[in-house]
């Protein structure tokens, strides 16, 4: 239990975006001792794929959770719950939102795996703090939603949210002394005035701003992917690399037995290059197009119309002909010349996600 | 990811342990300084060859 030689301490659910930043700030400034959890997901927009494509360019190449806690001079545990988090995914209590974005379900894994962390020292955290706002969110943050995280995340009267804390009942937090409720605040709705207004008064000038939020399962193409994937496989399940290339390239399915994974830029086939030891790869021989993986069946008249769709992203499209190099997992591999596919023999259909 | 390899080997590691990250993904050159400040790890040297990045560090020594 806190007491004054030792300050309450908690735990703050950092994703990278502006409101878990300024909810840790809010009570960093009362003297409680935080520190920052960021979650591994295996769905984060976070980190690498901002890497890898020039779409992207203009965003930072940074984990914004990390550079938060820089930011506020807190450490961060940044914890791997690819394997756990599946069940979230794959079986969600309160379904699914928009999309295959299991939002509530999700939250509440994320309270709880937060209040179970042990801190830097050894020591268990007094209570969590999330950056939610009431009315933010239609699905996860909304007022009838916060008591159900409290409770079935097991945080109870321990899960304090600042930023609209004036709204919510007491927490122990508040009770105790720890945080004084006039000092937190009472946003709601979905406006980012007051969390920009809040920002600027304590000076917070650059912070990420993402769109559509931090995890592709709230993405439409990305959700119909993983869909896919699903009934494909006959199989609601995945594999952490399964999710990582949903992220990558165009996904093409000529056939019910494969799709094709086709680079979009330098940086995507760079990334795919990793793969070639578990998929068919193909790429034209000039190098001038993209590198393409084949997932799923691999008979030579299936490679045949693969490196005819492949070539047709190529530079060297309107070329007769093409030269494509298929290289198979055992390390082997040959050459075949097809004809390149014209845009309008590849079917809006076979286009994975759109 | 990268960063999680660091933090899951520094965890395990003896104090003073110097090893080399080796990622193709440019955001370690955000990332892995701005962990080992928060940690007082402290970074050797970094080396980029054909896209292949290798960062040395060495953990912590109270």
């Amino acid at each position: 239990m806190p007491n004054i030689s030792s300050p309450a301490k908690a735990v703050a659910l950092i994703s990278g975006g502006l409101d878990s930043m300024l909810a840790a700030k809010v009570v960093m400034d009362q003297g409680v001792n935080v520190e920052g959890v960021n979650f591994y997901t295996g769905f984060c927009v976070e980190g690498h794929t901002h890497a890898i494509r020039k779409k992207h360019r203009t965003s930072p190449k940074r984990n914004n959770a990390l550079w938060v806690a820089n930011q506020l001079g807190i450490k961060l545990h940044v914890v791997d719950v690819v394997e756990d988090y599946k069940d979230v995914v794959l079986n969600p209590k309160y379904g699914y939102g928009k999309n295959l974005n299991p939002c509530l379900d999700c939250k509440i894994f994320m309270v709880g795996k937060a209040m179970d962390l042990t801190g830097f020292h050894g020591e268990s955290f007094d209570f969590a703090i999330t950056g939610e706002v009431i009315g933010q969110r239609p699905k996860s943050q909304r007022k009838a939603t916060m008591p159900i995280i409290a409770q079935e995340s097991g945080a109870e009267d321990r899960l304090l949210r600042p930023l609209c804390a004036r709204n919510l009942p007491e927490t122990l937090p508040e009770r105790m002394g720890w945080v004084n409720r006039e000092s937190l605040y009472g946003f709601s709705g979905r406006s980012r005035k007051p969390q920009m207004e809040l920002a600027e008064q304590f000076g917070i000038e650059d912070y990420a701003q993402p769109a559509g939020g931090c995890c592709f399962l709230t993405d439409e193409q990305y959700s119909n992917k993983l869909q896919d994937l699903w009934n494909v496989r006959e199989e609601r399940n995945y594999e952490l690399d399964d999710v990582v290339l949903l992220k990558i390239g165009r996904h093409i399915r000529p056939q019910p037995s494969f799709k094709l994974v086709i680079a979009r830029e330098e940086g995507e086939s760079r990334f795919l290059q990793g793969y070639r030891n578990r998929f068919t790869s193909l790429r034209e021989v000039s190098q001038k197009g993209p590198l393409a993986l084949i997932d799923g069946g691999t008979g030579q008249s299936d490679i045949r119309l693969a490196a005819r769709i492949v070539a047709r992203y190529g530079q060297t499209r309107n070329n007769p002909t093409v030269t494509m190099e298929i290289q198979y997992t055992d390390g082997t591999s040959e050459q075949m010349e097809v004809e390149p596919f014209q845009p309008y023999q590849i079917p809006d259909t076979w286009h994975v996600g759109a | 990811m990268p960063l999680i390899l660091a933090q899951e080997f520094a965890q395990n590691a003896e104090a003073g342990t110097e090893f080399a990250l080796v990622a193709t993904d440019p955001g370690v050159y955000e990332d892995i300084p701005a962990w080992c400040r928060m940690h007082g790890h402290q970074i050797v040297s970094t080396d980029e060859r054909e896209h292949v990045i290798r960062i040395t560090i060495r953990l912590f020594q109270k």
